[in-house]
This record gives C-alpha cells, structure tokens and sequence, in this order.
C-alpha cells in the first residue's frame, strides 16, 4: 500500500525510460490496431497470484497479423500445482524464462498505444497493473474492451452475459485448439473478436 | 519459441498444394506472415476492377464464390473451399482484379503476402507451376478449350454454355513427317518416290523450308503437254510458293483456304509461314477422314448400316470419338449429348433392323432404354437395361404375342452384346417375361410398386421410373407415363420412401475430409465413385422432379436445370449438382476409358493431390442436396 502511495507522489520524470517512451506514445491515437491478450496465472487471486505467461496478437483493421504477436513466459518463485494442471506450465520445462520486470518492459514496448482486449480482460489488467506496481510503475494507460461486453452488444442485451471462451467459440465454430496456452486463448479470442465486430 | 499460431496456420497449410511441397523451416517462416480474415456470409473479399490487394489467398473455412460480368451474371465460374487458393492475379497480370469474389458462408481465410511469398517462388519451382495453374484455371474463358493431360477442371459453367451444336469445332490432324524432296532431283525420281509411298504429292524443300509442292497434277500436265525428257528438274513443274498454315487450324479454315486457292494441299509450318521449318502436310483426303468421324457422319453412317461389323466398327468409332473429347477436355454437356445422341441412334437402327429380321410386329409396341440408358448418360460400355412395353390385346392372344416380343428383344440384346453392351447381370431385359408387358400389365406393375413401397419396390423404381423410349410408339410410352404420374400425385408417403432411400448414401468424406473407400472385396482399398457420389445426385434429381410432377425430363442435368427453373432460391445447390456430376462423370469415364472399364472405382492412390482435392470438392453439393431433401420430405420421421 504504502509502494502504491508512492507512485502516486512520484513525477513523471522518475519514471525509467521505456515507460516514459510508452507514455509518449499516447500524444496520438491508434484506432487500427488492436491488441488481443491472455495471461496465464497461478491462480485467480490478484495480489497473491502470479502470471505465468502472456500472451497476445495484434488485429490491424480487424485482420489478425500472426507476425504481429507477443509470447513470454516467466520466472515466478511462487508455483501452486493445482494451476500447473490447467495449464501444463511447469517450473524447469524447456521454455526459456525472463523475469517479470523483463517481460512487462517488453510488453509495454509490444502495446504501445493500441486498444487492448481480452475475455474476462479486467483480470489480466489486474494482474499486470499489480505487477508494475511491484515495479514501482502506474497503471496500464491503454484502452481496454472485452470480448464479454461485445457479445452481449452484438446479442442487444444490455447486462453482461457470462458466457466462457469455450461457449462463444463453440457459437461461432471455431475449432478449439491450444486452449489455455496463452497465445493460444488469444488467438482464439482474436477469432471471437472478428466475428462480433464485423457484421454484414 | 514455440508458437502455437504459427504452429496451427503451418499445420493447416502442409495440407495443401502448394504448400506441401515447401520445407519444414520455409513453411514456418511463410505461417508466421500469414493474416487470419473473417468474412461474413454474402459478404465480398473483393470485385470486378478492384485495385489488387497485396496478399492472395487460402480458405481455410467456409466457401468463397467467383464471378466474372463478362461470362455470366448469376453463373459461379468457381468455388474455393478448404484448402483453395484465390486471387492470385496480381501476382501474374495486371493491377485489378477480373472477378469478384464473394463469402457463400461465412469465411475464414488465410492472407499471404505477396511480397513474403516471392522469394518462395523463386526457389520453388513446384510451387510457381502450381500457382500458374490455378491462376490459369481460375481465369480461364469457360468456353476455351481446357488445358490437355489434366484429368479434369470443372470451371466451365453448368451447360447453357456449351455450345449445343454438334460441329462444335474439329482440329484438323495433318500427316506429320511428310516426304520432301530437293528441287534439283528429277522428275521421275519423284514420280518414282510418290509411286512407292503411295502419296498424291510432294514437299520441294530447301534447308528445311517450304520453296514448293509438286502434285499428281503437276505429273499428269507435264506428261500431256509432251515435252518429257526424265531429267528435267523439279523446280520447273513445282507450284510455287506452296500455301503454308500453322500446326494448330481449325478444320473449317483449311477446308477455307482450299476451295479458295482451288488447290488439294496445304503445307504445315511451324509459324504458318513459308520462312519456317516443314512439320507436316494436310490434304483433302485429311479433312475427308476427320469427318467422316465426327458426329454428325456417324449418325448418317448408323443410318444406312445394315451388317453388325459396321455396327460394331461405328460404336468402336463413338468411343474413340468419345476418348479423343475428353482428352482435349471439351464441355462435359457437350460430350455427353454426343454420347446420347449417337448411342440412341445405334439402338434404334438395331431395333429396326431385328424387326425387318422377325417380320412385322403383331400390334405395336415401344421399346424402353431403362436405368443410365435411359437417361442418356452413358459415355462407357455397360451391361443392358431395358424394357418393352405392348399395346393391350385380348386374353386368347396374348401369348403369342408375347412371344413375338421376347423373341425381338432376344435379337435385340444379343446384337447389344456383340456390340460390347454385355447381358444385364439382374436379367432386367425386355427378353425377360417380366419386362415384356401388355400396356395394362406394366401400370399394374408400376401400381404395385408405388403403393406397396418396400426396399425392394423402391430398387425397381429407382431403375424404371427413368425409362426413355428408344423405338417404336411414343403412345404408349406416354400412356404409362400419365398412368405412374396420376398415381405419385400427392402421395407423400412414397415420395418419403423415396426420399430416404436418395440419403442412403451419405457424402463420401469421413472425419477428416477423408475419402471413405471400400473396404473389403474385389476393389478393397478404392473409392466407388459411382454408387458413393453420382448415384446420390441421380437420385435426388429424379424424387425432386417426380414430386413437382414434371414430366419427360430424364436425364439428371435436365433434371436439376428444370429444379432451378422452377425453385431460383435454390438455384446455388442445384447448380453445385450439376456441375458436380459433370466433374464425377468425367472422372469416371477417363478412369473408365483408361482401364477398359466401367470406371466405377478410382483407384486414389493413381490420383494426382489436385484431382483428389477435385474430387472432394465434387461431395460438397451432395451434403447440400441431401440436406434439402430431407427437409423437404420431413426424412427426420423415418431416419
């Protein structure tokens, strides 16, 4: 509490330099690029939680540039087993690991000014948000949609319907593959995105 | 690091030509540029004159529809599914594109960029033919002549293209390798040669070039006007210059440039021109042999014909007519209307002749092609089906009547048989008593089988409800006719019968997009095409044209240009039918033709990836068809 009070009293110019180029990125907007995200985490606790691996790709216009994406995994201290099993993350495995404040530079980097989305996105936004404060760093400064918000726009309906990622793919037949690899749910979540999105 | 994007995008592109044929690491490095589109349902990837976008194109879901204004406004020239690759253009030709494309259900497609592609294509030399191919194929003029030695491509419309007309166009074949002689050799060395060869002329060349033509003619004026001496050269009795055309004429232009120049000869070129080397030599006696084969001389030719060689020697003349169409791959439509017109022609002179044979009929009669006969849609030698029918006559006389019919249809069918049609297996031949009915016997017998529909009743129907009078009294075959369509008016329950037995057969693609083969028997390990793809489409034609009540249209292309006369809403899923049996009937015939068969199994692993995938492509409609007949026929109930 007391790091986060902090940050809230520290100037803009005390901040190291690839969040300073991040910030200056927004003098401008973006609209056509759109950032499709997933974490994958340790459990569902922010704050004591940990995320594992991120993942995203980018939409420009609403097409998914597969070049355009993003994959870290990271080296967390923390590793809950019963999370290992949903997501067949486990500490030592061939995957090359960076550290946490490795891979959040990166990832400010990869954002950059574009629009983020995600499903169940506020999650994801939590997770980072409190891995920057860890870093001594603010929020994350992009905008954020969710993919839960838009089918319930594209249904009319005007609460938020609580549909899994599972349900929307399988209303929209797309094949479920790489479920719960963070790049994988991003892809499929991208899929999902287009289809809400653009309409005849 | 492993990514599992590119993992998929390459997983599902190695599936494919061209792609197949591209290294693991090239492939890796070609997914990783790939950009994923969702287009909606009806929606377009792009139109007629469009400016060229930078990537082309694989379906990876769903369907994509081409159409150009210039061919037709409502016609499909082509569609891509799974696997398919479209617009290429800019790859090859100019900045727009020359068709529009559009989402026929909601689409998922991969984009390549050109520019990440180009350096693939300069060390693949697989994939650059392959792209060119598929260009040529997608952009090809429907009515051009298709590419030669491809088993087939299925890219010209659903037949109102096709010219209908029986001189379609012939090539002429030109005597290749002529004689040739120097100008300095004498005239009787000359005669000496054309004398030897048997030739009515000769080529007078110099270093390989055309300088003159020396003819009978030329022979025959020197000696009459008197001044021989057997020395003198041919350069002094030698037409010159010698009328040149390229390799590649039409049979019209040469009978043109003949009565024109009022000469016998042409010589053949490599350019056309006089100032290129000699490859052949074309004379009236060519363009005389070409036609004596086309159609229209085997139909006069049938005709006249009295003894069974020359029957015989003319239905050896229409399978090598037949063969020589579908290597040069002209229109399915209008080479099976060859095929039908011809074959209809030789059984009805058969008939005729064993008629004149017997003596006269003692009341009349029609004889009745059944099955494929009788929907004109055979290309190969099959076995017989057929059926006659007698106008009543009164019980006392009804034997002997009989008698006289099953005696013709003896003769008829063993005429058949000499001419390669063997004896039908199920003996459903109008030499069988059962098949050789009274006009009354044979609505009774229709009768039965419409209201007491069993699998058995059914399989009949299926066979005889596609009759087509081939001789005799279209009267009778009309008054059975009116007879079975008064007893379908309506009649739901044998329309549902019939409607479930057209489902039988499901799509020949297991999970997977795998053929489904046979798997035990003589042809284990082959795929039938005929009982697995084009007996579902026949079947689905004929219980939609019999519940509309349309009648005297057999044949199943007929048949669903009909269904898209009176149903336009459903004009896509009978279009795909069409064109679908015309690529499964050009399969089945070339396999046919190539194994001295009935081409009913493809053997798959002869199948080149393209044709398979051809194939494959030729199911979809029979998933579409069979989805509306069971809507239509509420099939949920039986099933």
């Amino acid at each position: 509490m007391m790091r986060w009070l902090d940050n809230l009293f520290k100037k803009k110019e005390d901040y190291p330099e690839f969040w300073q180029a991040y910030a200056a990125k927004f003098k401008q907007s973006d609209r056509s690029r759109v950032i499709v995200l997933d974490c994958e985490t340790t459990g569902l606790t922010p704050g004591e939680d940990k995320i594992l691996s991120i993942g995203a790709v980018a939409l420009h216009d609403n097409v998914i540039h597969v070049k355009d994406h993003f994959y870290v995994f990271l080296n967390q201290k923390l590793n809950k087993p019963e999370s290992i099993a949903v997501h067949g993350i486990v500490k030592n495995k061939p995957y090359s690991l960076i550290s946490e404040s490795d891979a959040l530079k990166q990832l400010l980097k990869f954002l950059s000014n574009s629009k983020i989305l995600g499903h169940h996105i506020q999650f994801d936004i939590q997770m980072i948000n409190i891995a920057l404060a860890t870093m001594g760093l603010p929020k994350l400064k992009n905008q954020v949609a969710d993919t839960n918000d838009l089918y319930s726009k594209f249904k009319g309906v005007d609460q938020s319907m609580h549909k899994s990622l599972d349900e929307l793919c399988d209303e929209f037949h797309i094949p479920k593959k790489d479920r719960h690899t963070a790049l994988g749910d991003a892809f499929l979540t991208a899929q999902v995105y287009q289809r809400l999105v653009i309409s005849v | 690091m492993e990514n599992v994007i590119v993992e998929r995008v390459a997983d599902f592109l190695k599936q494919y030509p061209p792609f197949q044929d591209l290294s693991l690491a090239d492939l890796h490095r070609l997914a990783t540029q790939v950009r994923v589109h969702y287009i909606p349902k009806r929606d377009f990837l792009f139109k007629q004159g469009d400016a060229a976008h930078k990537e082309f194109y694989v379906v990876q879901q769903g369907a994509v529809g081409l159409r150009s204004k210039d061919v037709s406004s409502s016609n499909w020239i082509d569609i891509c599914d799974e696997g398919d690759i479209l617009g290429l253009r800019p790859l090859f030709a100019d900045q727009t594109y020359a068709m529009e494309a559009m989402a026929r259900e909601e689409c998922v497609l991969y984009a390549i960029p050109f520019e990440a592609f180009k350096e693939l294509l300069l060390n693949n030399k697989m994939v650059m033919d392959f792209l060119l191919e598929s260009f040529a194929s997608n952009t090809r003029n429907p009515k051009s002549s298709e590419s030669k030695g491809k088993l087939l491509s299925s890219n010209y419309n659903s037949g109102e293209e096709a010219t209908s007309e029986l001189d379609f166009f012939q090539q002429a074949f030109y005597t290749k390798n002529p004689i040739c002689l120097s100008p300095t050799k004498t005239i009787q060395e000359a005669a000496y040669i054309m004398n030897k060869h048997k030739i009515s002329s000769l080529i007078i060349e110099e270093n390989k070039l055309p300088i003159g033509i020396v003819t009978d003619k030329d022979i025959r004026r020197w000696v009459a006007n008197g001044s021989m001496n057997n020395e003198e050269k041919l350069s002094i009795i030698m037409s010159s210059p010698v009328k040149c055309v390229p390799p590649h004429v039409h049979l019209a232009d040469v009978q043109g440039l003949l009565l024109q120049h009022k000469i016998g000869h042409l010589c053949v070129t490599k350019d056309g021109s006089q100032n290129s080397e000699i490859i052949g030599i074309l004379s009236e006696h060519d363009i005389v042999t070409v036609q004596a084969n086309n159609p229209i001389a085997l139909l006069k030719q049938i005709e006249r014909v009295d003894q069974q060689e020359d029957l015989i020697r003319i239905r050896e003349s229409l399978s090598s007519l037949l063969q020589a169409y579908l290597n040069t791959g002209l229109p399915m439509p209008y080479v099976m209307k060859v095929s039908r017109l011809i074959m209809q022609a030789l059984m009805h002179r058969v008939i005729e002749l064993s008629e004149q044979k017997l003596g006269e009929s003692p009341v009349k009669f029609a004889w009745l092609g059944i099955g494929s006969q009788g929907r004109g849609e055979q290309l190969l030698l099959t076995d017989q089906d057929h059926a006659l029918v007698f106008e009543d006559v009164p019980d006392e006389k009804f034997e002997h009547t009989q008698a006289y019919f099953l005696k013709l249809a003896e003769e008829v069918s063993r005429i058949f048989n000499e001419l390669g049609y063997v004896f039908c297996p199920a003996d459903m031949m109008a030499s069988n008593p059962e098949y050789c009915l009274s006009l009354s016997q044979w609505k009774q017998k229709f009768s039965n089988w419409i209201d007491k529909p069993s699998s058995k009743s059914i399989m009949m129907c299926n066979i005889f409800f596609d009759y087509a009078k081939v001789y005799g009294e279209d009267e009778l075959s009309k008054q059975l006719s009116a007879h079975i369509f008064k007893k379908l008016k309506g009649n739901q329950r044998f329309f549902a019968y019939l409607g479930e037995d057209a489902v039988k057969n499901p799509p020949p693609l297991g999970f997977f997009r795998q053929f489904i083969i046979e798997e035990d028997g003589g042809h284990k390990d082959e795929f039938d095409v005929k009982a697995r793809a084009i007996q579902p489409l026949v079947e689905a034609a004929r219980v939609l044209i019999l519940s509309e009540g349309i009648e005297g249209k057999n044949n199943t292309i007929e048949r669903f240009e009909k269904l898209i006369e009176l149903e336009p809403q459903n004009e896509d899923i009978y279009a795909g039918c069409i064109k679908s049996f015309h690529v499964l009937s050009r399969f089945r015939a070339i396999e046919g033709f190539q194994h001295n068969s009935t081409g009913r199994y493809l053997e798959l692993s002869t199948l080149s990836k393209s044709d398979k995938m051809k194939l494959k492509r030729a199911f979809k409609p029979i998933k579409d068809i069979q989805r509306l007949l069971k809507n239509r026929f509420q099939l949920a109930y039986f099933l």
